[in-house]
């Protein structure tokens, strides 16, 4: 094995042993209107710490957030979630009905089959940037929603 | 484009399971082999007129009279419950047999009257199916169909400096049997094969009361 391919495999090990955040399964809803999409993933934290995912961007939108949902005595409250924690060794599951990110003010309307490119910050990983596959709304459900 | 963010308190009928609390209906456990949340207590069709997108009035009970009739509050600024539920009857709609989807309402009566024009609620509902009805009525109307079928009143906060609210509404579809009585509710999570099944079924089932 030469030196270079020794040095990337030690390099991929030494990510995972530091506990290199993940985004898996990202995808968003075809937006009906410019207003809004809605933007949901996993990220995955087999790290020691607790990382925090401060803010996204998106470039065909003129914003993107965090919006949570709360159960709370039989309600739900939908809010701007702020910083959301990706717990140590546990990851942070966006889903439609709970956590997703809202797109908002969209210069392009994306369509089923488009993949839109979103970036997440987080505190500790820094920028990650996430390839994002759009499908109609009619498949959300059966992609992600609860049941 | 003023862009407000929508912060919501989505009253989630779901998941209520015979609690009787808080103003929400008691369900029976999957009688008839539904999979929607059959109601304990059928309640009657609200006797309403609200206002379609084409500015007619619409008598609840005339116009839907014989039909099985889903209900659903909504907003079109929501992010994923209210297309969601649109996107999934659209789609099951469009594979039932013509004699029997013909048979379907679907009615979307907004909760966000002041942004949700009769153009921007007629141009959405249109991107799932163009069947679909839109529909709205001033707040006291609309929360006297809610409370009516013990439905959590919507809510609509005033809007701060950055043009931010409140919208708030329920998240399960009610389904109206053709003889004008809500039977069962549906909540987010509800999927397809879930109402490709339960809709012939409600068409059909005869009803004791």
């Amino acid at each position: 094995m030469g030196s270079a391919a020794a040095a990337a495999v030690a390099l991929v090990t030494c990510a995972g042993e530091s506990g290199a955040l993940r985004v898996l399964d990202a995808y968003a809803a075809e937006p009906v209107t410019p207003d809004a999409a809605a933007v949901y993933f996993r990220v995955v934290n087999p790290g020691a710490a607790p990382d925090t995912l401060l803010a996204a961007e998106c470039g065909i939108a003129a914003r993107a957030a965090v919006h949570a949902q709360r159960a709370a005595g039989g309600m739900v409250h939908m809010h701007p979630a702020g910083p959301v924690t990706v717990p140590a060794e546990g990851a942070l599951q966006l889903q439609p009905g709970g956590l997703h990110l809202m797109l908002e003010g969209l210069t392009v309307m994306p369509r089923a089959g488009d993949t839109i490119h979103v970036t997440l910050r987080f505190a500790r990983a820094g920028a990650i940037p996430v390839r994002v596959p759009v499908i109609p709304y009619a498949e959300v459900t059966d992609r992600g929603g609860r049941s | 484009m003023r862009i407000a963010i929508l912060i919501s308190m989505v009253a989630c009928a779901c998941g209520v399971g015979g609690e009787n609390r808080s103003g929400t209906a008691a369900v029976e456990e999957n009688p008839h082999g539904l999979r929607g949340r059959v109601l304990a207590t059928p309640l009657a069709k609200p006797n309403v007129a609200l206002v379609a997108t084409d500015g007619r009035a619409y008598d609840l009970r005339a116009e839907t009279d014989g039909a099985l009739t889903l209900l659903f509050f909504g907003y079109t600024y929501c992010p994923d419950i209210c297309p969601v539920h649109m996107a999934n009857l659209a789609a099951v709609l469009r594979d039932l047999r013509p004699s029997v989807a013909s048979r379907v309402k679907v009615l979307f009566v907004t909760t966000d009257p002041t942004r949700d024009t009769p153009e921007r609620l007629r141009s959405w509902l249109d991107a799932f199916d163009r069947s679909f009805v839109g529909l709205t009525g001033d707040s006291s109307q609309v929360a006297a169909v809610q409370a009516a079928l013990l439905l959590p009143p919507s809510q609509l906060g005033p809007a701060d400096s950055a043009g931010n609210y409140l919208v708030g509404h329920a998240a399960a579809v009610v389904a109206f049997t053709p003889d004008g009585m809500a039977r069962a509710m549906y909540p987010f999570g509800i999927r397809q094969a879930d109402w490709a099944h339960d809709i012939p079924k409600l068409l059909a089932i005869e009803w004791e009361s």
